[in-house]
This record gives C-alpha cells, structure tokens and sequence, in this order.
C-alpha cells in the first residue's frame, strides 16, 4: 500500500532521482571493485614465505670484496654463533622477498631440448636450511661435505640441489624427484637430494611463481658474504641485532652495514606499495561513502522542506508519525535499490575494463550483495534525520495557507 | 549586470550555508584528489630535457634468436650488447653518440670521520657530457683516447665533490670508489633530469641523480656491479654472461641527430648494419626490426607510468564524477525550490537567458569556493604522495600549470555540473508559480 504511494510521487522528481541512481550506481561500481583490488593486494601481501618468520633477524653489509677475503666470513660465522641468544647463523643469498635474486630455467635433459619455466635460486653457508626453519618432507638435508664454492658464473659446483615440492610436481610430474637431474649449462648439472615443503623466491613478478625455489649449498665465500642470518627467539631480536652489528663491526672494521633487522622488517619493505595503495583505495572509498551519504542527507531534507504541506494534510488525515518515517525511508530504499540494480551493470562493465588493462581477476558475485547492504544502510543511515524531522511536522501545518 | 549576479549569487548562497558547505566539501574532495593524481602523472611524464629533447634518439636492435620467447619480464632487446654498442659507437653516423650503463658504488671519503656510502653514477663514453649539456663548473671530460686506455679518471657531480672534498673545485684529486682511485678530471653543476630516460627501464626513473662519471671501458676492464637488467640469451657461456659478450645486452645508447635526412640516414645504417649481422650469423631476426626511437617516443614506449599509478588517477577521476553528479542534485534541488523567485524576476522582464547566466554565476562562484578549499586537499594529498615510498615521490609538486589547472577544472567541473539544473530551473513557468499557494 505504502509502496504504491511512494512510487506514484517519485515521478514528480524524475530528474533528481535519476541523478541519484546514478550517483549511487557509479559509486558502487567503484566500491566493489577497489574493494576487490584490496582484497587481492592484502592476501599478496600474507603468502606464506615458508621460513620461521618470528625467529629471524639479519645483517646486510657490503660484503667482504675479493676471493683474498675468504676466510673472514667463516670468522664472522664463527663469532656470530658464540653470541648469547644466537641459537644458528649462517651467510646466504637471497633471503625471500628481500627483492632482488638470481633467476634461471633449468633443462631437463642433457641435449638441451628440454626447459622447464623460471626457478628463484638460494644459496647458503652449511645448515641454513635449518636455520630458516624449512620443512623437508622427501630426501635430505644437505651433507656437511656437499658444501663447495661457485664457478665465474655464479653457478654453484656443488652437484647437490634441494627443490620445492611444487617445482618438483613440475618438472617431475609423478614421478619421486630424489635422484632427478637439471642441467643450469651443458657443463653444469645438479642431482636433488631433498623436497622441501615451502620456500619463496627472493623477488616475486608476474611471471615468476612464487614458490619454484631451487636451493644450493655453498661454503662460505664472498658473494654470500653480504647477508648473515640468525635465528633467535622472538624476545631477544633488539638485543642480539645490537651486539651482533656491534660484533661484526670491532671484527672487521672497514664494513659498512647499510641494512639490520628481523624478518618482519624485510616483509613489510617488499610490500610498502601494495600497503600504500590499499590504504588510498580504502580512503579513497570511505570518502566517495561520505559524498554520496551527505549528498542524499541533504536531498532529503530538501524535498521534506519542500512537501511540509503534503506530510501535514497525511497527518491531518490520519497518518502516524512513524507512517510518515516509513514512507521517507520506503522512498529512499527504492531509490538506492535502483541504483544498486543499475550499479551491478557498471560493476561488471568495470570490472572487465580492469580486467582487460590492469590484469585483475574477475570480480566474484559476493561483492555485490555486500555492497548493496553497505549502500543501502548508508542510504537509511542518511535519510533517518531528514525522516524523522518530516515526521515531527505537526497536522496543523495543513490548515495554514503559506 | 555581473556584479549584481555575483552579489546575488554570494546572499543566496550564505542564505543556506550547509547546503553551501557541503557542495564545497563535495568538489573540493573531488578536485583534490583529481588534482593530485594528474599532478603526479605530469611530473612523470614531463620532458626532462626541453630544448635537447627533439634532437635525442636511441637506436633498438634487434639480436634476440628467433626462437626467443618473452615471459612477460623486462625485453633484453631494450638494450645493446658490448659488442653492437662498439660497433655504433666506431661507425660515427651520428653528430654525437655516447653509450653508457649505471653502477653503484661504495665510496670511501679520503677525509677522516665520514661514514662510507653507496653512491649512483653512470659508465659512460667521452660523447655523453656534451650532448647532454652538462656545464662543467671546473676542468672538462676525458677524451676519446682514455676510453680507449681504459684511463682511471672520473668526473663528480658539484654534490658529491663536496660531500668527498669539502669544496666543489676538486680536480686533481684522487676519489676513492669501489675498491680503486680515479682522478678527478671535471666537476659538472648538478644535474637531474626527470625522468632519467637514459637509464635502464627497469630500475627507478625517479631516483637519485647520478653522482660521478667513469669511463665504461674501465667498468668493464674491472667488471664493476651494473644497475639494470642485464639479459643473456643462447646457450654460449661466455657470450651470455661477460659484459664484452655478444649475447647479453646492459648497455644503453643515445645520439644526437639534428635534421630529418640524418634521422632517415641513421635509420637506414641502423637496417644495414643488422643485415651485415644477419649475414654474419649473429642477428636471427628481420633487419628491418631495427629503429629509432626520439626521446618522448622512448619514453612512452618504456611505459614509466606505473599500472598503480594509472589505477589511482581513474579512481580519483571516478570519485570526481560521483562528486559532481552529488553537485548536480543539490543544485537541480535548490534552483527548483527558488522557483518563486526566479518567476518574480521573470515578470519583471529578466529573459530565460538572463535566469540562466544568473544561476551559472552561482555555479560558478561555488566552483572558485570550490578551487580553493580542492587547492588545499590536494597540497595535502601531494604532501602525503611525498612520504610514499615510491621513488617518484619526492617530485610530487605543483607548479604554476598545476595550480592554475587546479582552479580551471574547480569553475569547469562546477559550471558542468550547474549546467543542467540552470537550464531546468529558467524553464519554469512563471505564472504557475506567482499564484498564491
């Protein structure tokens, strides 16, 4: 009954209302689908590096220089692992996502015919597996003599590799990856001896899966020399980061360490970006809320201006107050449902053009009844004061001729 | 009759000052936010080098084999191999060419009690000083003869000889970079165009300027650490993994080029010299792949512009629209309701036209009101774009086009979005309206 009524007047308005479908339509389009681009950036930012994050921390220096040098990174080792609280440290290149790596694709089979897709490549100084806390779940670790140096190219000449286990179900589909060979050169090939569960490359783009990670073993030599890791327990980071730069600075003194902190501190540099533009399409949308829910506050509170005549001669007549808080609220409710329906096109519209230009999935269909509820709330939020300000207009503004 | 319209237009709108209030915060937010994503994508694009620019080319070879398949990373062929760059470089076609690549280096002050630092620079050959127009404030490059000695010289930014010295006038001293002494032979007044559209494309446009200038064929005598993509191909070894290899590309290339039929020359030498390649058997690919890029065309072809950044423009673009269509309703809503008055001046004699420019002027002055508080949220949202971590932030200022632009769009947004309720509002039948109610 009610219904009716509201809409036989709306047509009165037909131009304001339009605008505000539109408004409203345009508004959601938006909000789903930033919604939906800071949904995507946060679980990148959350992808399980499969290391024991909350017990690592790091030294990044310059590195020792030339071949000469040496023998100072086992000392550093050495003392490091004296330290009160360092439980492991070793030396490696790279740690995951700390945004840079060596990349390279493997050939399967001794004639080069063969390639398998991009492969991050890690390295590290004796028991570094261990140390980052990754789980072998087939073969073994490497052995204390399986460690040995790198060839001009950066390749390591240790035979030995361990693999991920989602590299290995690639390369090796159904077949046991122990004893598998790949080939980095037609000189140069690597039998795996282990399946680790996890373990992300040290620089993720959009070509790379993130967790093909080969890993090698290497004794210490001065292209490791730039990165110490150390596990300790979560309450000691501050203290053993200090005495640990300290110690390395007293032993070798023309170092320059340019980067220190714990695991955490690598994750949230890797990810600024996507933290800060999730924080902007978040503000940016909780602003386009505000507009748009000012906006219908004060259309309302016009047209309630404009009917006081009409809202006196309903109460004149019999209609309650809470009739007349219904029907405000009936009308907006029709409005912004009009303009969720015609939104729920430009979503998708939208959402293909974002497709199309900047790669992003398609936009799953929960997004729109959240963003109806959100938008129609808002909506009743907004028109409640004008509502209820239309319903205290007493019955006697009916018999008044102004 | 303007002043009068804007007298009316000020008493109507302090008459309904949240209503006012609001339709300013509305375009401000709009504006502003606009204003600061456009402002950041014209620092990003912006001609680095006016004047030097239209003449600045960058030849691209082609040397990948045909069976090279891209995996969407950064394209090798962006680059020149040791081997292409020395052979351009010798053929001398152009009025000046300089190859070069960026490294980082550990600089060690010679004076007691400054830390050591990381400092950006660039290889370079001879050419790169004069045609890029860098001013030597002392001493000059080196000559074509230390490049080919390989001859341990370098030349500082006015910066950096102050920071190492204490004193910009430092030729003749020995800098200590990396792990060996160069002499200073030249000090160049600092220079930073942005974006460093001669760098490798997929390293930071926007970051720091370079800071010394050695020679590249003492980079590569050295092996010293390159910034930038540097790509192998094929299965030689040595070919795809020494800097003098003929399979991996680092290096860039740029010559200057001064009328049209040098352009057309050069691009044919670019063709033959790709086929003589090809005959070779280095080159796989068509000669005709050659080309010349100018500098604006490189840049659009590197594709600076970050996909966030682009993504943040149309989402402030988009919020700007949902701002004015709020403008719209507000105003349809608050013109209908003074349609007794707009009737009373139509019996007056005021024509439809003059009702019109009369609700413009209002829409207008909203839109300046507008402007100005859109000015402050976007001097804010600029501020905020600084402390990004993103390496072009700390360009992210407003000059005068912006600043003007920032009010154009405000009173053109505005009188846009005041167009529609005007025309509705002088349309209303006067007479309907002046009976009493």
């Amino acid at each position: 009954m009610q219904l009716r009524h509201v809409l036989a007047a709306l047509p009165r308005h037909k131009l304001v209302c339009l605008l505000v479908i539109v408004e409203i339509a345009v508004a959601f389009a938006i909000l789903c689908n930033a919604a939906f681009i800071v949904r995507e950036r946060v679980q990148q930012m959350q992808i399980d590096t499969g290391l024991a994050e909350d017990q690592l921390i790091y030294i990044h220096n310059d590195g020792v220089g030339d071949d000469a040098n040496a023998p100072l990174v086992a000392r550093n080792l050495l003392a490091l692992r004296g330290l009160g609280g360092v439980k492991s440290a070793v030396a490696m290149f790279p740690l995951p996502l700390e945004n840079m790596s060596i990349n390279f694709r493997p050939w399967l089979s001794p004639d080069m015919k063969l390639r398998g897709p991009s492969a991050g490549m890690v390295a590290g100084t004796p028991g570094y597996l261990d140390t980052l806390g990754v789980k072998i779940v087939q073969g073994r670790d490497f052995t204390d003599a399986e460690y040995d140096g790198l060839d001009s190219t950066t390749k390591p000449l240790s035979p030995a590799v361990i693999v991920t286990r989602d590299l290995a179900d690639k390369l090796w589909p159904g077949q046991n990856p122990i004893g598998q060979k790949l080939w980095r050169s037609a000189t140069r090939d690597y039998t795996v001896v282990g399946v680790v569960q996890r373990l992300v490359r040290g620089f993720l783009r959009k070509d790379f899966v993130p967790q093909y990670t080969a890993m090698f073993a290497v004794k210490p030599v001065p292209f490791l020399s730039a990165l110490y890791v150390m596990r300790v327990d979560p309450s000691d980071h501050d203290r053993v980061l200090r005495e640990a730069a300290d110690l390395l600075l007293q032993l070798n003194p023309d170092m320059l360490i340019d980067a220190q902190g714990s695991y955490a501190d690598v994750r949230a540099d890797y990810f600024r970006q996507d933290a800060s533009l999730a924080w902007l399409l978040s503000m940016v949308c909780a602003a386009m809320l505000l507009v748009t829910a000012l906006g219908i506050a004060g259309l309302a509170n016009f047209w309630v201006q404009q009917r006081r005549r009409q809202i006196g001669i309903r109460r004149a007549i019999g209609a309650t107050r809470g009739d007349i808080l219904r029907y405000f609220q009936t009308e907006n409710f029709l409005i912004v449902g009009g303009g969720i329906a015609l939104g729920a096109l430009l979503a998708f519209v939208l959402n293909l053009a974002l497709m199309t230009h900047y790669e992003l999935p398609r936009l799953p269909w929960f997004y729109l009844p959240i963003g109806a509820l959100t938008l129609w709330s808002l909506g009743q939020l907004a028109v409640l004061g004008p509502a209820l300000r239309a319903a205290a207009v007493p019955p006697v503004v009916a018999t008044r001729s102004v | 009759m303007f002043a009068y319209y804007l007298g009316l237009a000020l008493r109507s709108l302090r008459r309904n000052p949240i209503l006012t209030g609001l339709m300013v915060l509305a375009i401000g937010l709009g504006i502003g936010a606009s204003m600061t994503m456009i402002t950041v994508l014209h620092v990003m694009t912006d001609d680095p080098l006016p004047g030097r620019s239209a003449h600045l080319y960058t030849p691209h070879l082609d040397p990948l084999p045909l069976d090279y398949a891209s995996s969407g990373g950064p394209d090798p062929s962006d680059n020149l191999t040791w081997p292409d760059a020395m052979a351009l470089l010798r053929a001398k076609r152009a009025a000046h060419q300089a190859a070069m690549a960026g490294g980082t280096m550990l600089v060690r002050p010679a004076q007691a009690g400054l830390q050591p630092f990381y400092a950006a620079g660039r290889y370079a050959t001879a050419d790169i000083f004069g045609m890029f127009g860098m001013r030597f404030e002392y001493g000059g490059g080196w000559s074509e003869a230390d490049d080919a000695d390989a001859a341990h010289v370098a030349v500082l930014s006015d910066t950096m000889a102050r920071k190492l010295f204490g004193r910009a006038d430092a030729v003749g001293l020995a800098a200590h970079l990396g792990s060996g002494d160069y002499r200073v032979i030249g000090v160049i007044a600092d220079w930073a165009p942005a974006p460093q559209f001669y760098a490798d494309n997929t390293g930071s446009q926007y970051s720091d300027a370079d800071t010394f200038f050695l020679p590249l064929s003492v980079a590569v005598d050295k092996d010293l650490p390159v910034n930038g993509n540097q790509s192998g191909w094929g299965k030689d070894e040595q070919a795809q993994s020494s800097m003098r290899g003929a399979a991996m590309s680092w290096l860039q290339f740029w010559v200057q080029l001064d009328t049209s039929a040098q352009v057309a020359a050069y691009r044919q030498y670019l063709v033959d010299y790709s086929a003589q390649q090809k005959a070779l058997g280095r080159f796989e690919r068509p000669p005709t792949n050659a080309t010349l890029y100018g500098l604006m065309a490189w840049l659009t072809h590197q594709n600076l512009v970050p996909n966030d950044v682009q993504l943040q423009l149309w989402l402030a673009l988009g919020f700007l629209f949902v701002c004015m269509l709020n403008i719209v309703a507000l105003l349809l809503a608050k013109f209908l309701r003074r349609s007794g008055e707009i009737s009373v001046r139509r019996a007056l004699g005021a024509r439809r036209r003059d009702i019109f420019v009369q609700l413009g002027v209002e829409s207008a002055l909203i839109g300046v009101a507008g402007g100005t508080s859109g000015l402050a949220i976007a001097q804010l949202g600029l501020w905020s774009v600084r402390h990004r971590p993103d390496d072009y932030a700390r360009l992210a200022q407003m000059d005068p086009v912006m600043l003007a632009g920032t009010f154009a769009l405000a009173v053109f947004a505005s009188v846009l979005a005041g167009l529609l309720p005007a025309w509705r509002a002088c349309r209303v039948t006067p007479a309907l309206q002046l009976k009493a109610q």
